[in-house]
This record gives C-alpha cells, sequence and structure tokens, in this order.
C-alpha cells in the first residue's frame, strides 16, 4: 500500500495556550488521506472544521501531535513553503483570496512567489485557466466575475502551483446554487482528470454525500470516518450531532420508519428515484 | 456618486502610446512636468502644446475622454485666470478696460492666459498617463524604476504590492460602501439632508462598519496570501516583463528635445 498524503496523528490544537481565554478545539484527531481521495469533513459551527483544515497547509501548527504531508512534517519550518505548494487551499470569501485587478495576474501571483521563470509561469497559467475553463475571461478584473467564477479563478491560482491537494474551506457557502455546483464540478473534474487530492470542509450535506468518504468533526473530536452510504444509514447517530441528512437520505429513513424497505444508503435522488420504482415495480 | 472616479481612467487601445514600456511613460511625464516648469514664455509652452496634441493623436483616444479628464479641472483654470487678470496687481500697464477699482490690463491678461495654459498643459499631459497605461503597468514600471533605491531603503516591492491591493479592492469596497449606506438608509438613516455637521456626522454609521470589514478582508487576504506561498519581493519573478524597445528610444529621444526646444524657446528675454 502507497504512503498517504496526509498523515495526521493525535492533532490537538489549542488556541490562546496557557491564558484565561484557552479553548480547545481539536482534541486528539487521527486519520489518514490517500493520494487522490474525494474527502468531505463536515461538522456543527465551533466543532473544529476550519482549525483542521488550517493545519493542512501549516497555516496552523499543531499544540500537540503531528500532521505530515507526503511524509513532510508542518511544525518543521524548512518544510513549510513546500507544503504550501503542494496543499492549496480555497477560502471561503470570494473576494478576499484575489489579489490583483486582472484574473490572468492573480493565477500568476504564486508560481510568482516560489520565483518560476516567466515564460514556466505563462505556460501554467494558461493550462490552470483551461483547467477550470476560464480562459476566455483572462483579462477581466476580479469585481466583474460571478461568486461561482471568482472561486474558479482562485482554483486556478493553486493549481498553477502544481498542487497534490486542494482544500476547500467552506468554499461554497457564500455561493448562490449555480455557483455551487461550477465549483464542485471543478474539484471532481480536477480529481478524476489530474488525481489531485480533494478535501471539501463544508456544511453542505447534498456536497459531502459526493465525496468518497465523509469525516464528522463533533467538537473537536472525530465523531465518524464512514463512507457516504453507510454514514447516511445512521441517521439517529447524526441527529445526536446536530447534522441533518441529505434530502434524499431523509426520505429514505423516512420511508423506512414507516417500514417501506427502500435498500439502505440511498444518498443521492436519482438513485433514491431508482430504489422507489424499483419498489414500486415489485409490487 | 462615484461617478468622478472615471476621469483620467485607463482607456485600452492598441495604439503606439499605449505600447510603449511604462517606464518611458513614467519617466516622460516627469520630465514634461519639469519642463512645464522651468518654460517662461508663450513660444515654449506652442511647443509643448504640439507635443501633446500629437501624443494624444499617436494614443487613439476618444477626443472626450481627454476633455473629460480635464473638467474637474476647469473651474481651477477658470479661476486663476480671472484671479491674475483682476487681481494680478499690473497696475502700470496698458490699461484695456477700467471699472471702478478693478483694471484689467495687456500684461494681467497675458499672465491670466499664461497661468492657465501651464495648468492645462500639466493636466492633460500627466492625464495621459493614466488614460494609456493600464494601473497593473503602471504599478509594475514604478515598481522596477524604484528598484535601485531599495539599497537606501525605498521599499520598492512593498509600495508595488500595496498598490496593486488598493486597486484590487476599490471597486469591492465601492459595492460595500453603497450596501451599507442602503442599509443604514432602510433603517431611517439621514444621509442626504441636514447641514454640512449633520452630514458628517451621518457618515460615521457608514465608515464604522466599512473599516471593519476592510480590516477583516486584509486579515483573510493576508492569509490567502501567505496559503500561496508569498513571502515578500525576495526571490520572486514577474510573469509580465518590461522590454524597452525601438518605440520606446524614439519617445524618449522625442521627449527630450522637444523639451530641451520648449525651454530654449520659451526662455525669459
Amino acid at each position: 500500500m502507497p504512503a498517504p498524503l496526509l498523515e495526521v496523528e493525535n492533532l490537538t490544537h489549542v488556541y490562546h495556550p496557557q491564558t484565561a481565554r484557552a479553548v480547545r478545539a481539536l482534541e486528539d484527531v487521527s486519520f489518514t488521506v490517500a493520494h487522490g481521495e474525494f474527502v468531505a469533513i463536515i461538522g456543527g459551527n465551533g466543532s473544529g472544521k476550519s482549525t483542521l483544515a488550517r493545519h493542512l497547509n501549516a497555516l496552523l501548527l499543531p499544540t500537540g501531535g503531528r500532521v505530515r504531508v507526503d511524509g513532510l512534517d508542518t511544525a518543521v519550518d524548512e518544510h513549510l513553503w513546500e507544503i504550501r505548494r503542494r496543499v492549496g487551499m480555497v477560502f471561503q470569501n470570494p473576494d478576499n483570496q484575489l489579489v490583483t485587478s486582472i484574473v490572468e495576474e492573480d493565477v500568476a501571483f504564486g508560481p510568482e512567489n516560489l520565483g518560476v521563470p516567466p515564460a514556466e509561469i505563462r505556460v501554467r497559467v494558461d493550462a490552470a485557466l483551461a483547467a477550470v475553463r476560464m480562459s476566455a475571461l483572462r483579462e477581466r478584473p476580479p469585481h466583474l466575475l460571478s461568486g461561482g467564477q471568482k472561486q474558479r479563478v482562485a482554483i486556478a491560482g493553486i493549481l498553477a502551483l502544481r498542487p497534490s491537494c486542494i482544500v476547500f474551506d467552506e468554499a461554497t457557502t457564500m455561493l448562490d446554487p449555480a455557483g455551487q455546483r461550477e465549483v464542485m464540478e471543478s474539484a471532481r473534474c480536477l480529481r478524476d482528470e489530474s488525481g489531485i487530492t480533494i478535501i471539501a470542509i463544508t456544511h453542505n450535506m447534498d456536497e459531502a454525500a459526493t465525496a468518497d468518504r465523509i469525516l464528522v468533526l463533533h467538537e473537536g473530536r472525530l465523531a465518524l470516518d464512514a463512507p457516504p452510504r453507510q454514514l447516511f444509514t445512521e441517521a439517529a447517530r447524526l441527529r445526536a450531532l446536530r447534522l441533518d441528512l441529505p434530502e434524499a437520505a431523509q426520505v429514505a429513513d423516512g420511508l423506512r420508519r414507516r417500514g417501506v424497505a427502500v435498500e439502505a444508503g440511498r444518498v443521492e435522488i436519482a438513485g433514491l428515484a431508482e430504489a422507489i420504482l424499483a419498489l414500486a415495480g415489485r409490487r | 456618486m462615484f461617478r468622478g472616479l472615471v476621469a483620467g481612467q485607463y482607456v485600452p487601445r492598441r495604439s503606439f502610446v499605449h505600447g510603449l514600456d511604462p517606464r518611458t511613460k513614467i519617466l516622460a511625464s516627469l520630465a514634461l512636468i519639469t519642463v512645464i516648469f522651468l518654460v517662461g514664455d508663450f513660444p515654449g509652452y506652442g511647443v509643448l502644446a504640439a507635443l501633446v496634441i500629437a501624443s494624444i493623436a499617436a494614443s487613439w483616444l476618444p477626443i472626450l475622454a481627454v476633455l473629460r479628464g480635464l473638467r474637474p479641472i476647469l473651474f481651477l483654470v477658470v479661476l486663476t485666470f480671472l484671479l491674475q487678470v483682476f487681481l494680478g496687481g499690473h497696475d502700470d500697464g496698458t490699461v484695456l478696460w477700467g471699472g471702478g477699482p478693478f483694471v484689467v490690463t495687456r500684461e494681467g491678461v497675458r499672465e491670466g492666459a499664461f497661468v492657465a495654459v501651464r495648468l492645462l498643459i500639466l493636466v492633460t499631459s500627466t492625464s495621459l498617463l493614466t488614460l494609456t497605461t493600464s494601473p497593473m503597468d503602471l504599478t509594475e514600471g514604478l515598481e522596477r524604476l524604484l528598484r535601485p533605491f531599495r539599497r537606501v531603503g525605498v521599499p520598492a516591492h512593498e509600495l508595488a504590492m500595496m498598490m496593486t491591493i488598493a486597486l484590487r479592492f476599490v471597486p469591492t469596497l465601492i459595492d460595500e460602501t453603497e450596501k451599507i449606506m442602503k442599509a443604514q438608509m432602510a433603517r431611517g438613516a439621514e444621509l442626504q439632508s441636514g447641514n454640512l455637521f449633520q452630514r458628517a456626522r451621518a457618515m460615521i454609521p457608514i465608515l464604522v462598519p466599512l473599516f471593519v470589514s476592510a480590516f477583516r478582508r486584509a486579515d483573510e487576504l493576508a492569509l490567502a496570501m501567505e496559503a500561496r506561498c508569498y513571502r515578500g519581493g525576495e526571490g520572486r519573478t514577474r510573469m509580465r516583463q518590461l522590454r524597452f524597445g525601438a518605440g520606446d528610444l524614439f519617445a524618449a529621444f522625442t521627449v527630450t528635445a522637444v523639451g530641451a526646444l520648449a525651454v530654449w524657446w520659451g526662455r525669459v528675454s
């Protein structure tokens, strides 16, 4: 078995340690993520989702435990920039992560920071914009783009760094449904075509349902770690963690409780419809 | 209410002047400003006006865009002209018109026209720089020009980065200001009435949220920049490369020659 991309071992994080305001945001969290995996991290407000995300590219360092990216320890100073190059992050507010007033210049920002030669930056920028289908808008100022387009530019800016992993830190929360779809489709496409690992921190259960695996955080601890089909059959447990099921899973759960034997783990509308039709046809 | 910002803003074209290296244009503008103050008589301004008009022609700018850039200073031009004419203190000159305490002399009119023409040429030539150079090019040009002075402590990269970010966030903050104004007006804030003092006070509920949000944005932007490996100007490369070409050489030579001619021809005899 190949070495995992991300290794999180007994990660604990305390904000303002040794003061009266000390807050334990993460407590003994351990998991690994393989290359090319699509993992969703869900949890209520204050569950430590964003704190966890910021440990994955050394924006925050562990108070206890260890985080490794491709074997590189985030706590070691010399690894800092290599780790940030390999793990990119798309943030929540599309307006507050674009640096320049021209789309393609913004995409070039990352490689410029690494000191990549100009001709090579050009090549990377063109490829990155093409990958998120933003080539036509390369000379636009960002403030004239839609939210979904801004987030795609942000993704392109990370792609130009040639990363192995992109973390979406609630990157779709401020977008309209069309924008959410745009961004998640781009993410999925990058995983499928370039094998880039995707970590999606999200409130949106329908978004999480499309991942390979879901991690549930509750009060700073890792409460559940399972594939969506399995996770969403545990409706009672998720409710106890104050989490909602995706719509399709809610319907399936309701039917099951009324004694209709819908196949367990149907988490997408289309799959649920099929299961219901199969039942109806059999009668 | 923010229409005024549009005057003097970049107008994209594919002309000779647009294609010049921003460094050439910045230095040429500085040279012109110096020359304008060295010229002491009308023939010099004739030469400079010819140069400015030729440059406008070579930049394919719509003449309206240039004139619109002059509108904000028109009042100033007229005012200085009138001040010079009526209060210029040329009591011993040739009287053209005398009425009560005001005396208009030939010398006064001449002096007024001189100052007005100086102002017009000054503003036209500098707005030509911003009309034909994109803000990104301008920033890049400034950074390159200031780079040699880094050794004496001029933070060339930091200044350029600040300008870049400011340019990026001006439209965002304008949108936000309008949103906050609407929100406060919806709660009954009186923004457009009252005397000057009352109106200034009414700005406080707009400025406070605007500042709070600007600081939050700055925080998030800093985090996003760090996540993209930003660590200052050291070892940084740029995708955009500036090229000083034959056109720049021609432009530099023309400006130098015409400037020298203007100074020589416009010297006070």
